[in-house]
């Protein structure tokens, strides 16, 4: 199943086919500055939308957590995996269980670009715990 | 075959109690663009 926004795929295919003046490529519309984000939703993220986001607040900030270090770019069509060395960690002190479904990999200014459901979700994260994805985790390709 | 040569699973995520232990897991996840390609789908 395709992992990508669907406005992201349009994106790509447009900046890449002669979509533009004349039939010169189309123009790319780059992702916004700063560190990339990955966001927890409590339900199924879709390539038209991302699913509901954890509430704010007791360990979870809205617009999710920004990576700390670039991953290593991507060559000869290689997959791109991220967290690079540190792992995404939050910790729950909301009062109430968290039920994690779903991630988003945004700009920092919160355009989505990629989407997954965990293996195993609805991960329960209750009261107190740690959710972490380790470093790596994440492996994006496009074939 | 010693257990030194027994693959671990990978972990992608983990859930953790505030000592540090392991409540739950599961393997990384994949992001594809596409499965295939030029494969027509199967009606159900």
């Amino acid at each position: 199943m395709a992992a990508i926004d669907q406005t992201m795929v349009s994106n790509i295919l447009n900046a890449t086919t002669p979509t533009g003046t004349s039939g010169a490529p189309g123009t790319y519309t780059a992702l916004g500055a700063g560190a990339m984000k990955v966001r927890l939703n409590s339900t199924a993220s879709t390539a038209a939308a991302a699913g509901t986001e954890i509430a704010s607040g007791g360990g979870y900030t809205t617009g999710g957590t920004a990576v700390s270090a670039a991953s290593t770019a991507s060559s000869a069509g290689s997959a791109v995996t991220l967290p690079k060395t540190t792992a995404l960690s939050w910790t729950n002190s909301s009062g109430g269980a968290w039920s994690i479904v779903s991630m988003d990999l945004t700009s920092n200014g919160g355009t989505r670009a990629w989407f997954g459901n965990f293996t195993g979700q609805p991960i329960s994260v209750a009261n107190g715990n740690t959710f972490q994805i380790a470093a790596d985790a994440v492996s994006i390709s496009l074939t | 075959m010693t257990d030194a040569d027994q693959a671990e699973p990978v972990v992608g995520w983990v859930v953790l109690d505030p000592d540090g232990n392991v409540v739950d897991s599961g393997p990384p996840i994949s992001l594809e663009m596409a499965t295939s390609m030029g494969e027509p789908e199967e009606d159900d």
